[in-house]
């Protein structure tokens, strides 16, 4: 589904990724771990054609994606509709008078008939039925989070990246989140630090170093030893 | 109370100049601060009975403008109030006049710099969900 070649890219004049190749099969479920800087959300951009490499190809469906490519609106909206971004921080992603308007936001740009459907199915299972005539940035921390994903769910993508989706949400609605994440029959990469989670969050782990390498791509189950982790520097032996 | 001193400097100054001139300065001290009541009750009531946000609806763009100004302002506001309760929770003695200086500059600056970080992140967030211009 997703194929990333030899990309390289500096991010904000810092080099994040150098050489990096990946490939992504429709039907994964992908933990993305790694410390904070590693690249984990440059990443997730990169997937998202929101930033773009310097050298190296970013292939989606067979589709190079470039900025040429998307500024086709057709292309656009076949790759928007295929592929959404929860960002990491959720006020960024929040830009509507209501949440109502914030959940039928993606549906209303890419041009769906069930605006309305849409919005109380996500609104549910979030349990945001009651929070729909509140405007958004009056929300408290997990509320925005939960607002967020359902505004991003309500595309019905066929890939859906994850930045930190659970960072505030407490245990309760974390777990719910889980599940509904599980009973998803779509690609999810899923990037996270938390290690208590990460299991739940893909089957198959990749993780980045502090210079963004990656440096272990495999079966999370039983795939990479406690000296990955801490050469990523997710774990830390303290003397 | 910023309005309060505000408006009393302006009065104040212009209304001594005026003296100095021999000018009567009365009738332009109660023009004048008639005026700016006016019109902050004016403005207060507005905000009141208006939905800023459904007056500007008709316009799909001017919406957005007025509901990003306003989650910036607001969001900008709460991390300020924290930023002076965070540096009253580690400040022991009162600060210097210069050291209160330095910590206001750090904080617009760093205010600036978050607000245009936040601004690219929205737009990229609103172009990952579809919007284009």
């Amino acid at each position: 589904m997703f194929e990333l070649k030899d990309i390289s890219l500096k991010y904000e004049n810092e080099m994040v990724f150098d050489k990096l190749s990946l490939s992504i099969k429709s039907d994964e479920k992908i933990t993305l771990l790694g410390v904070n800087g590693s690249g984990k959300s440059t990443l997730l951009k990169l997937l998202n054609a929101i930033v773009f490499p310097r050298n190296g190809e970013l292939i989606f469906e067979d589709n190079k994606i470039t900025k040429s490519f998307l500024q086709n609106r057709k292309n656009n909206l076949y790759f928007r509709k295929n592929v959404g971004l929860c960002f990491q921080n959720t006020d960024a992603m929040l830009f509507n008078p209501t949440v109502y308007d914030e959940i039928a936001f993606g549906p209303r740009q890419l041009g769906f008939d069930d605006i309305d459907a849409r919005v109380k199915n996500y609104a549910a299972l979030f349990e945001l039925e009651n929070l729909l005539g509140v405007t958004p940035f009056k929300l408290s921390g997990g509320q925005k989070q939960k607002v967020a994903l359902a505004s991003v769910m309500a595309i019905s993508p066929k890939v859906l990246l994850l930045d930190e989706p659970t960072s505030a949400l407490d245990p309760r609605s974390t777990a719910k989140f889980l599940d509904i994440l599980s009973s998803l029959n779509i690609c999810t990469v899923t990037a996270t630090h938390n290690l208590a989670i990460a299991p739940e969050l893909g089957k198959r782990v990749v993780i980045l170093d502090e210079k963004g390498k990656i440096i272990f791509d495999g079966d999370g189950k039983n795939g990479y030893e406690i000296d990955m982790l801490i050469k990523a520097g997710l774990v830390i032996t303290r003397t | 109370m910023l309005v309060v001193v505000f408006s009393l400097t302006v009065s104040l100054s212009y209304c001594t100049v005026l003296f100095w001139q021999n000018k009567p300065f009365l009738n332009y001290f109660l023009t004048v601060n008639m005026r700016s009541l006016d019109m902050v009750m004016l403005t207060l009531l507005f905000g009141m009975r208006v939905n800023i946000y459904d007056a500007f609806s008709f316009s799909k763009d001017l919406s957005f403008l007025i509901i990003l100004s306003v989650s910036k302002t607001l969001t900008l506001q709460r991390a300020y109030a924290e930023y002076i309760l965070a540096l009253k929770s580690r400040t022991i003695k009162k600060p210097s006049q210069n050291e209160i200086y330095g910590f206001l500059g750090s904080a617009i600056a760093g205010f600036l710099d978050k607000s245009l970080r936040e601004s690219k992140e929205n737009y990229e967030a609103m172009k990952s969900r579809g919007f284009s211009v």
